[in-house]
């Protein structure tokens, strides 16, 4: 283009606006538009990328990844988590360690709640029966 | 052009058997043995305090979790394993919730569309009714998830309370919200075909993240494809399976793989395909 391309001499800093070059910045929604617009063609592309062959590799990495993260927190919430849980024996209080499958069996029927001050307490006594069914 | 594969004609063959593999999988989940084993989660909506339950709801218990500020390993890791194996294939193949739905779709009455936009409600039921409202305001809320679920009200709450006029009892009616969204349910199942599926399931709204990186996908061949648009109308959630494979809102009932000139098949990654042209995942 003769003269070269509107804009400051060194095209640095100027905002590329429809009509060519202007001194002004564009007003603060313009600019939004412009950043909302790259953000849709980046995801397009990625999304281009995604369909493509070259992603079929990358995708068995993501899945093994995706799995492997899925079992590890599988084996580690059957296995290893365990949360405490305050219960009532006899009219006393008791700390409890409950393993992670018994907590959902517990919350599966309201058998547990968290108090105001943040403590997750049985809401049966041990050595009573755990609600038939959840109170929702 | 994709060489057929075993996995394709396989699913092909089960096709016709769809809803026959739906109900194999309800003796798993109605717990015939009366196991009630309700220390794991199943992976489909089921509400555990259904009598007929064999294993916790994963979204009951995500909730619950959420509401006692503990992390849910066990169903969050469960959930992430058969996502990225299946994606949506359970929602489509084995959820007894999705079966129900695909039955009152049979009956014979008018059937209506939903807009395009209503699916990313189920994403705002998740992160609303499921997460935050528990995580911020605990279970007692009456927007917590179990307690406007019409899973619950239709599997828990309805055998409930025949149970209670049967034996003489009180008979404890669940909040108004809960029954007006049971009645709205019941009423659209047999309008629309999935109505809970496509607008405000959470666990569907979870299994479709993970469609574009599933172990089992919808392969779609561009070069076979006549452009036909046939699969457009085999597709019976308003989704054009040729531009958009395994879209979000896929619930994968793999029906437009009957097209013709088998440009959507199923594929999975553990095939090996001697195609030079890309098979469009």
């Amino acid at each position: 283009m003769p003269g070269g391309a509107p804009g400051l001499q060194n095209q640095c800093g100027a905002e590329k606006v429809p009509g060519g070059f202007d001194s002004h910045s564009p007003p603060p929604f313009l600019t939004v538009r412009v950043r909302i617009w790259g953000t849709t063609h980046r995801l397009r592309r990625i999304r281009a990328v995604m369909d493509s062959q070259d992603y079929g590799k990358t995708k068995v990495v993501v899945l093994c990844g995706l799995i492997l993260l899925g079992g590890s927190l599988l084996i580690y919430g059957t296995l290893f988590h365990s949360t405490t849980v305050s219960a009532q024996q006899d009219g006393q209080p008791v700390m409890l360690a409950k393993s992670e499958s018994a907590l959902i069996k517990d919350a599966s029927v309201s058998g547990v709640k968290r108090d105001e001050t943040g403590k997750i307490k049985q809401t049966y006594e041990i050595g009573e029966k755990a609600p038939a069914a959840c109170s929702t | 052009m994709v060489k057929e594969t075993k996995l394709g004609r396989f699913s092909s063959k089960l096709l016709g058997w769809r809803m026959w593999i739906q109900t194999a999988f309800l003796l798993l989940w109605l717990d015939p043995l009366g196991l009630r084993m309700h220390t794991m989660c199943s992976p489909v909506f089921h509400c555990y305090a259904c009598p007929l339950a064999t294993f916790a709801c994963p979204i009951g218990i995500i909730a619950q979790f959420s509401a006692l500020h503990v992390f849910p390993f066990i169903a969050i890791g469960m959930l992430v394993a058969v996502g990225a194996m299946f994606g949506t294939l359970i929602c489509g193949w084995v959820c007894p919730f999705g079966y129900l739905q695909d039955l009152a779709a049979k009956v014979p009455t008018p059937k209506f569309d939903l807009p395009k936009f209503t699916g990313y409600f189920r994403y705002v039921m998740l992160i609303g009714a499921v997460l935050a409202i528990p995580y911020f305001f605990g279970e007692g809320h009456p927007l917590f998830v179990c307690r406007i679920c019409p899973a619950g009200a239709l599997e828990s709450a309805v055998p409930t309370m025949a149970g209670q006029a049967i034996r003489g009892e009180k008979v404890i009616w669940p909040n108004a919200l809960k029954m007006t969204i049971l009645i709205v349910f019941l009423i659209a199942i047999f309008f629309i075909k999935r109505p809970w599926c496509r607008v405000l399931c959470p666990l569907g709204a979870i299994f479709s993240l993970f469609n574009r990186a599933s172990a089992f996908f919808l392969r779609f061949d561009a070069e076979a494809c006549t452009h036909c648009e046939r699969c457009h109308k085999l597709c019976e959630y308003g989704i054009e399976p040729e531009k958009s494979p395994n879209d979000l809102r896929c619930i994968r009932c793999l029906e437009c793989t009957q097209c013709s000139p088998d440009a959507l098949t199923l594929g999975s990654v553990f095939e090996h395909s001697s195609s030079s042209h890309n098979n469009n995942q």
